[in-house]
C-alpha cells in the first residue's frame, strides 16, 4: 500500500505558444457558440446557398439531367456573371446574420459580466483578446461564403475545363476579395457594438439598426441632394458596389469606386476605435 | 415614517411623477441620451444638406418643399428614427434594468407594479416625444430655411404653423404606441429587439397588404393623419384612408391598450437575474 | 394571520424544475433572527419570497398580516436588503436614497433631509454626493444597508449585509441590527459566518436543500439534537486528572485534552447525569476550574451537525 501526498505541483506540460495564446479565446468561445442547437441549425442551414450553387453548376454541365427535367444547357444561359452575383448575394446575406446571432455574445457578455479583468490579468492582451474574438467570426462565416463560392467557382472551372477559369477569373477574384472584405468589416462593425453595447439584445438591435438607419438615412440623403453622397454611409451599397466593381460590371451609384472603399476603410477604422475605448481592464468612474 | 398621501391617487401621482422624473433625467441627461441624439442629428444632417445642395432656381419655389418633407417624414422619420428611438428608450425601461440587475429596487418601494409601470411609461413617453419633437419641428423649420422670405413666411403662416402642429402631434402618437409596444415587449420577451424588427418588418411591408391587415400597424393610422399625403409606390395596395378623428382614437386605444398590457404583466414579474 | 409576525406556511418555489424551497413553514417572531445555510440552500429564494420578488409556486406568505402580492403595503412595513451589487446607473448615494424615499410618497425636502440623516447613520456622509459607482465594496454595502433601513421599517430583510465591511464597520452593523431588534422590529438576518450569527441572533433558521432542517432558539435546537453528544469545555489546571476520571464515567465517550493543555473537551451522551457526576469529580480530584461551558451550543455546532460534513439530515 502506498500513501500519496497531495500536494499543489507546477503544471509542466506544454503551454501554448505566447503568439498563438488568442487561439485559446476563439476555441472557447466557438464551443459556446455551438453549444446551442438552434444555432447550429441554422449554421448548417447557411451551407445551403453553396450547396444549391453546387448543384447548379453540376445540373448545367449535366445534359442528360437536364434532359430528364425538360431543360436545356440554353436554357440555363450557362452560367453567367449574374449566376455569381446572385450567389453572392444569398451566401452573404446569412453571414450577416450569423455575425448578428454570435457577436453579441463575444464581447458583450464579458464585459456585462465584468470578465474582462479576467482575461487581461492573464498573459494576454487586448490584442490577443480582440484577434481572438474576431477569430471567432472569421471561422465561422469563411465556409458559408468565400470557400463556398470558391468552391463553386472551382467547380465550373472544372466542367468548363479549357481556358474558362482564366477569362472569368474576376468571378473568383469577386468571391475572394468581396466576402473577405465584407466578414472583416461585419466582423469589426460587430464585435465593436459588442464591446459598445455591453448588452446582448441591445448589441444585437444596434447592429440591424445601424445597417438599415444608415440605409434609409442614404437614400433619403440622396433623395433630399438629388444625388448618390448618401451612399458614402451605405454599408450595404458600398460592399456591393465593391463586388461589382471585381466582377467588371457598373456600379449601383455615381459615386468612384474609391467612394465605397472609403466608406468600408472608415468603418474599419471607427469600429477598431471603439473596441480601443471599450476594452480596458479597469473602469474610470468620474 | 410620517409624511407623504397615504393612499389613492394622490400617492398614485405623486409617484408616477417621481419615476417619470428619474426616467427623463436617465433618458436625456445622461449617457444614455447619445444614441438619441445621433439619431435625432440624422434628419437635421438631412435637412442641413438639402439646403446646400438645393438648386438656386428651387429656393425661390417652396411649394415642393412640402412634398419632399412628408416623403422624409413618412419614409423616414417616422418608420426609422421614431421607431429605433422609441425601441431605445422604452426597451430599456424594465428589460434594460433586468440587465443592469437594479429592477428590485423599484420592486422594493411601496408602489404599485401598475403604477411603477404607468411611471415609467410616462417617463419614457415624455423622454421620447421630446426628442423626437424637437427633431421633427427643427428639421421642418430647415426645410423652409433655405427658401429665404418665402421659406419662414410659410413657416408664420397658419398653414405652415398647422403642418407643423400635424406632424409634432403624429411624432408624439407614435412615441405613445410604439413606446407602449417596446415596453410590453421589453417585459414578455428575453430579447426584445427580435419582435421589434419582425414589427418593423411588418410595418415595412403594410403599404402592400390588404385593408385590413394594414389595420394591425400603427404606421397605417399615423399616415392617415399626415397632412400631405404620400406616393406609397406603384406596388403598394390602395385602402381606404382612416378618418382623422378615428385614427387618432385608434392610436390612443392601441397605446392605452399595450400599456393595460404591461400594467398586467408587472404584477408578475418576478427578480431571478441571470447571465444572458 | 397574525399582525405580529411573518408566516410562512407550507412554501415551495420551483424555477422549472429546480427546486428553491420545499415545503417551508416557519413562523418569525420579533427580534433577530439568523437565516443559516450553506451556497445554493435557498436562503436568498426565501428571503425573495418574503419579500415579493417571487411568487411561491404553492403555500403562502404573510408579514405582519400583508401578504408580498400587495407591494405597496409590503414596503412600508419591510426594508430588503438583497445580495446583489448593482445600482441604478449613474446614481449617486444622495439621489438613490432620495428616489427611494420620494416613492414612499415623501416631499422632495423631507426626502432629501431624511436621506442625509440615513446618510450620518451608514457613515457615508462624505461620500453622498458621489456615484455609487465609485464605492468600495464596503460603502456600497452600506448604501444598500441605507435604502433598506431609511424608511424605518418594522421588518428588516438582510441578506449577507455584513460582506465587504471592515471589523469596525461591521460591528456598527451588528450594534444597529441588535438595537433594531430590541425595538421590537423583526430583523432576518442571512450569513455565512456562523460566529457573528451566533453573536447577534437570538434564534436561527437552518436551510439545507431549500428545506429548513432547524429553527428556533440554538439552546433549544442544539438540545433536540440527541444523536450527537453534547460537548463540554472545561479549563482548568489539571486537565489530565478530570479527563482520567471521567473516562471512568459509562457515558462519557471522549475526552480530549485542547492544544494548550488548559483545558479538556469532554463529550457525553447523558447530560442529565454528566453534570453531576462532573461536580463530584472536581470535589475529589480538588481541581481548580476556571470555566466549564457548552462547546456546541453554538450556531457553527449545530451547523456542522445538520448541515455540515459531520451531519446532514439527522
Amino acid at each position: 500500500m502506498a500513501v500519496y501526498e497531495r500536494i499543489w505541483r507546477r503544471y509542466e506540460g506544454r503551454l501554448t505558444p505566447i503568439g498563438r495564446r488568442w487561439s485559446v479565446v476563439t476555441r472557447y468561445a466557438l464551443a459556446e457558440a455551438f453549444s446551442s442547437r438552434i444555432f447550429t441549425a441554422f449554421y448548417v442551414l447557411c451551407l445551403l446557398p453553396t450547396l444549391i450553387g453546387i448543384f447548379l453548376v453540376y445540373l448545367s454541365h449535366n445534359a442528360s439531367l437536364l434532359e430528364n427535367i425538360g431543360l436545356t444547357r440554353e436554357f440555363m444561359g450557362g452560367l453567367t456573371d449574374i449566376f455569381f452575383q446572385i450567389l453572392f448575394s444569398w451566401q452573404a446575406i446569412p453571414a450577416f446574420f450569423v455575425a448578428v446571432i454570435v457577436a453579441p455574445s463575444l464581447i458583450a457578455a464579458d464585459l456585462a459580466n465584468n470578465a474582462l479583468p479576467l482575461y487581461l490579468s492573464r498573459p494576454i492582451n487586448r490584442r490577443d483578446y480582440v484577434v481572438g474574438k474576431l477569430a471567432v467570426l472569421a471561422i465561422l462565416l469563411s465556409p458559408i461564403t468565400w470557400m463556398g463560392g470558391l468552391l463553386v467557382f472551382v467547380l465550373q472551372s472544372y466542367l468548363e475545363g479549357g481556358s474558362w477559369w482564366r477569362t472569368n477569373w474576376r468571378i473568383g477574384a469577386a468571391y475572394l476579395i468581396g466576402h473577405v472584405t465584407w466578414i472583416v468589416v461585419i466582423s469589426l462593425l460587430s464585435v465593436a457594438i459588442s464591446a459598445w453595447v455591453r448588452f446582448k439584445p441591445a448589441a444585437r438591435g444596434a447592429l440591424f439598426g445601424i445597417i438599415f438607419i444608415l440605409a434609409g438615412f442614404a437614400q433619403a440623403v440622396n433623395f433630399v441632394t438629388r444625388s448618390s453622397i448618401g451612399d458614402l454611409v451605405h454599408l450595404l451599397r458600398a460592399i456591393f458596389n465593391v463586388v461589382l466593381w471585381i466582377f467588371g460590371q457598373p456600379l449601383r451609384n455615381d459615386l468612384p469606386i474609391a467612394a465605397s472603399w472609403l466608406t468600408l476603410a472608415l468603418t474599419c477604422a471607427l469600429s477598431l476605435w471603439l473596441l480601443h475605448r471599450k476594452l480596458r481592464a479597469h473602469e474610470v468612474v468620474e | 415614517m410620517t409624511g407623504g398621501p397615504a393612499t389613492g391617487w394622490p400617492l398614485w401621482r405623486r409617484q408616477i411623477a417621481v419615476l417619470a422624473r428619474q426616467e427623463v433625467g436617465r433618458s436625456l441627461l445622461g449617457r444614455r441620451v447619445l444614441p438619441i441624439l445621433l439619431l435625432a442629428l440624422m434628419p437635421l444632417g438631412i435637412a442641413l444638406l438639402r439646403a446646400l445642395f438645393l438648386p438656386e432656381s428651387q429656393r425661390a419655389h417652396p411649394g415642393h418643399t412640402t412634398t419632399e418633407f412628408a416623403q422624409i417624414f413618412h419614409f423616414f422619420l417616422l418608420r426609422f428614427i421614431a421607431f429605433f428611438a422609441t425601441a431605445l428608450l422604452f426597451v430599456k425601461l424594465f428589460r434594460g434594468e433586468m440587465l443592469e440587475r437594479s429592477l428590485h429596487f423599484h420592486l422594493l418601494a411601496p408602489v404599485r407594479r401598475e403604477v411603477l409601470a404607468v411611471g415609467k411609461y410616462v417617463g419614457g413617453l415624455i423622454s421620447a416625444a421630446l426628442a423626437m419633437a424637437a427633431t421633427v419641428a427643427l428639421t421642418w423649420v430647415l426645410f423652409y430655411v433655405p427658401h429665404g422670405s418665402l421659406g419662414f413666411s410659410y413657416i408664420a403662416s397658419g398653414r405652415g404653423l398647422g403642418e407643423l402642429a400635424a406632424y409634432v402631434g403624429i411624432t408624439v402618437l407614435a412615441c405613445a404606441a410604439y413606446g407602449a409596444l417596446f415596453l410590453l415587449a421589453g417585459l414578455f420577451v428575453k430579447n426584445p429587439m427580435v419582435p421589434a424588427m419582425l414589427f418593423l418588418g411588418w410595418e415595412l411591408l403594410t403599404p402592400f397588404l390588404p385593408g385590413y391587415l394594414k389595420a394591425l400597424s400603427i404606421v397605417h393610422y399615423l399616415g392617415s393623419l399626415e397632412p400631405v399625403p404620400v406616393s406609397q409606390g406603384p406596388f403598394a395596395l390602395l385602402a381606404q384612408p382612416v378618418p382623422g378623428w378615428l385614427a387618432v382614437l385608434a392610436l390612443v386605444a392601441i397605446s392605452l391598450g399595450l400599456l393595460a398590457l404591461a400594467a398586467w404583466r408587472t404584477r408578475a414579474l418576478e427578480i431571478t437575474y441571470s447571465v444572458d | 394571520m397574525s399582525t405580529a409576525t411573518i408566516s410562512v406556511s407550507n412554501v415551495s418555489k420551483f424555477y422549472g424544475e429546480v427546486l428553491g424551497v420545499n415545503r417551508v413553514t416557519v413562523d418569525i417572531p420579533p427580534g433577530l433572527t439568523g437565516l443559516v445555510g450553506p451556497n445554493g440552500s435557498g436562503k436568498s429564494t426565501f428571503m425573495h419570497l418574503l419579500c415579493g420578488l417571487l411568487r411561491p409556486t404553492q403555500g403562502t406568505i404573510s408579514v405582519l398580516g400583508v401578504p408580498p402580492d400587495r407591494p405597496e403595503e409590503l414596503f412600508r412595513l419591510v426594508g430588503y436588503c438583497t445580495q446583489y451589487d448593482s445600482f441604478p446607473n449613474g446614481a449617486t448615494g444622495l439621489t438613490f436614497l432620495q428616489h427611494t424615499l420620494a416613492l414612499h410618497g415623501l416631499d422632495r425636502r423631507t426626502a432629501d433631509s431624511r436621506a442625509r440623516e440615513i446618510l450620518d447613520q451608514v457613515a457615508l456622509t462624505e461620500a453622498g454626493g458621489r456615484r455609487i459607482a465609485g464605492y468600495s465594496k464596503g460603502m456600497r454595502q452600506r448604501i444598500k444597508l441605507a435604502q433598506a433601513i431609511c424608511h424605518d421599517p418594522r421588518v428588516l430583510v438582510l441578506d449577507e449585509p455584513l460582506n465587504g465591511l471592515d471589523p469596525m464597520g461591521r460591528a456598527e452593523m451588528i450594534d444597529l441590527f441588535k438595537k433594531l431588534a430590541r425595538d421590537g422590529r423583526h430583523v432576518v438576518v442571512s450569513s455565512h459566518i456562523l460566529h457573528e450569527v451566533d453573536l447577534i441572533s437570538d434564534r436561527v433558521i437552518m436551510i439545507h436543500g431549500g428545506s429548513v432542517v432547524a429553527e428556533g432558539e440554538i439552546r433549544a435546537v442544539r438540545g433536540e439534537i440527541t444523536a450527537q453528544p453534547l460537548q463540554v469545555l472545561v479549563r482548568c489546571d489539571r486537565p489530565h486528572a478530570v479527563a482520567a476520571r471521567a473516562f471512568e464515567l459509562p457515558h462519557v465517550v471522549e475526552a480530549r485534552i485542547i492544544d494548550d493543555a488548559t483545558g479538556v473537551l469532554l463529550r457525553t451522551r447523558d447530560a442529565r447525569r454528566f453534570f453531576p457526576e462532573l461536580g463530584r469529580i472536581i470535589l475529589d480530584t480538588g481541581v481548580e476550574v476556571e470555566t466549564m461551558t457548552p462547546a456546541d451550543e453554538n450556531v457553527h455546532a449545530v451547523y456542522d451537525y445538520l448541515i455540515g460534513a459531520t451531519g446532514g439530515g439527522s
